[in-house]
């Protein structure tokens, strides 16, 4: 498993390919503190207005604010509006 | 923005979600491809959109993950379109004003002409109507390039033309030719003759030898300028040369006019009865089924035409009012003063057509004035100052003669 693992590194280290793609690392981007655009998500494991986490494969992801709400949601990414005050990986 | 209207265009339901693992149900709802939107926590409960087909997966989901779902509602426009079904004159309306705006948007509406100055609109708008371009003509079919070049061939005086379709309007952009200057062709002798007799007041050579004089009386066809010119050494004359005579000549002509009334006249004295005379117009052709009976004694008053549009568009149907009213024939007498002034009005009128017909000045007038029994006629003798002459060729002229 590392040696694979090892393998994708010096592969995408060479190609210059992003970790997003060769490891499904999650990918996070964010609009000011109104919105959060989280692709290559797992699941949802909690939700309500003030916390919002999920996982991912980089570990659990939560954001907190206030009135949050997921703006849409698909099998490839998440997005996340509200007023956002935090975003953790626990 | 799109996604929203697209959501709206395929239409969505609100549905609301309660349970101890909504967010269980919501990823597997999402990993079976269910496409889920504007998801809030709203007083423990979870309120969710989705497209309508969608619904039976997200009730499969939540039996699965022992959650209660509640149906808001439907929303969008498949919605909108079924609640219209009852109203169908609505519905009807929508399509009619769909389908009369598409057949309406086949035909041309308005053909605006610009850069013209010395060729008139109104002949560019007929040789445009020659080639299938004019309001109310259908715009399929239609190759305005090829009209351009019709165009340009038809007239002169273009020199680039361009015929553009916006919409229902089509313009014509066009550059005219720089105008040719008058060519007066100089290799041919003129010499300047009197086209009318009179007496000369004034004249001016542009080219030649005046051979009149102020208060010389002329006759039609005597030179004024002459177009040989000789050509000196001092006092002595070595030789004349040819040119092309031209100048201007007024003179002054005598005309008679005449004024006449009639002391006894008759007079149409209208009663006030009417009688109206409906016909309808379809394209120039005149349908007149119903025409009142016997209309002698009748005066046509008034001839209305009805003519229906829409826009710039005229169709081609009318409705033509004509309204004739009845008189009576009395005999009348004029005073001699109201006779004096109405031949005198006849008088002036008269005049003022002599004036603008020769473009000429009034220099004296007398009047005369002659009362009969049955008439007052006033005679006017006038005085008139205009221009006179005209190029006349020289037959056997040629080039400078020189002893």
């Amino acid at each position: 498993m590392k040696k694979k693992r090892k393998a994708h590194n010096s592969i995408s280290a060479v190609l210059e390919l992003p970790d997003e793609i060769v490891f499904d690392m999650p990918f996070i981007s964010l609009r000011g503190r109104k919105e959060a655009v989280i692709e290559n998500y797992k699941s949802v494991l909690e939700y309500s207005s003030e916390k919002i986490r999920i996982d991912t494969s980089a570990g659990r992801l939560a954001v907190s604010g206030a009135e949050l709400t997921i703006k849409c949601i698909d099998i490839q990414s998440v997005v996340i509006s509200g007023r956002i005050s935090c975003i953790e990986f626990l | 923005m799109f996604l929203a209207l697209w959501n709206y265009i395929c239409g969505y339901v609100i549905i609301y979600v309660t349970g101890f693992s909504v967010e269980r149900m919501l990823n597997m709802a999402i990993n079976k491809g269910v496409f889920i939107w504007d998801i809030q926590y709203d007083k423990n409960r979870v309120r969710i959109k989705t497209a309508i087909g969608n619904i039976g997966t997200i009730k499969d989901c939540c039996i699965k993950t022992g959650c209660k779902m509640s149906l808001e509602g439907s929303f969008g426009l498949p919605t909108v379109l079924n609640k219209c079904r009852r109203q169908k004159v609505f519905v009807g309306g929508i399509a009619l004003f769909a389908v009369v705006m598409y057949i309406m948007s086949m035909f041309i509406w308005t053909v605006d002409i610009e850069g013209n100055e010395r060729i008139s609109s109104e002949d560019i708008l007929s040789a445009c109507e020659k080639n299938g371009v004019a309001p109310g003509r259908l715009k399929a079919g239609t190759d305005f390039y090829k009209v351009g070049e019709s165009l340009m061939i038809e007239f002169n005086d273009i020199s680039w033309i361009a015929v553009h379709l916006d919409g229902t309007a089509v313009t014509v952009r066009l550059v005219e030719t720089i105008p040719k200057k008058d060519y007066v062709e100089k290799e041919e002798y003129k010499d300047y003759v009197a086209d009318r007799s009179g007496t000369i007041v004034s004249i001016a050579a542009s080219s030649g030898i005046p051979v009149v004089e102020p208060g010389d009386e002329v006759s039609d066809g005597d030179i004024l300028i002459s177009s040989t010119v000789p050509l000196k050494d001092g006092e002595t004359q070595i030789g004349e040369k040819k040119v092309c005579a031209d100048g201007e000549v007024y003179a002054e002509r005598k005309y008679e006019l005449e004024g006449i009334s009639d002391i006894n006249y008759k007079k149409r004295v209208f009663t006030g009865d009417t009688k109206t005379d409906y016909s309808v117009i379809i394209n120039e052709n005149e349908i007149n089924i119903i025409t009142p009976s016997d209309i002698d004694g009748y005066a046509l008053k008034t001839d209305d035409r009805i003519q229906f549009r829409i826009g710039d568009y005229v169709i081609p149907f009318s409705i033509n009012k004509k309204v004739y009213e009845k008189y009576n024939i009395e005999k009348c007498v004029r005073t001699e003063e109201e006779a004096q002034s109405l031949a005198d009005r006849q008088l002036d009128e008269e005049l003022a057509r002599l004036l603008a017909d020769t473009g000429g000045e009034l220099s004296e007038m007398h009047r005369d004035i002659l009362i009969n029994e049955n008439n007052v006629t006033i005679k006017g003798y006038v005085y008139i100052i205009e221009k006179i002459g005209i190029q006349r060729a020289v037959t056997g002229g040629n080039e400078e003669v020189t002893e």
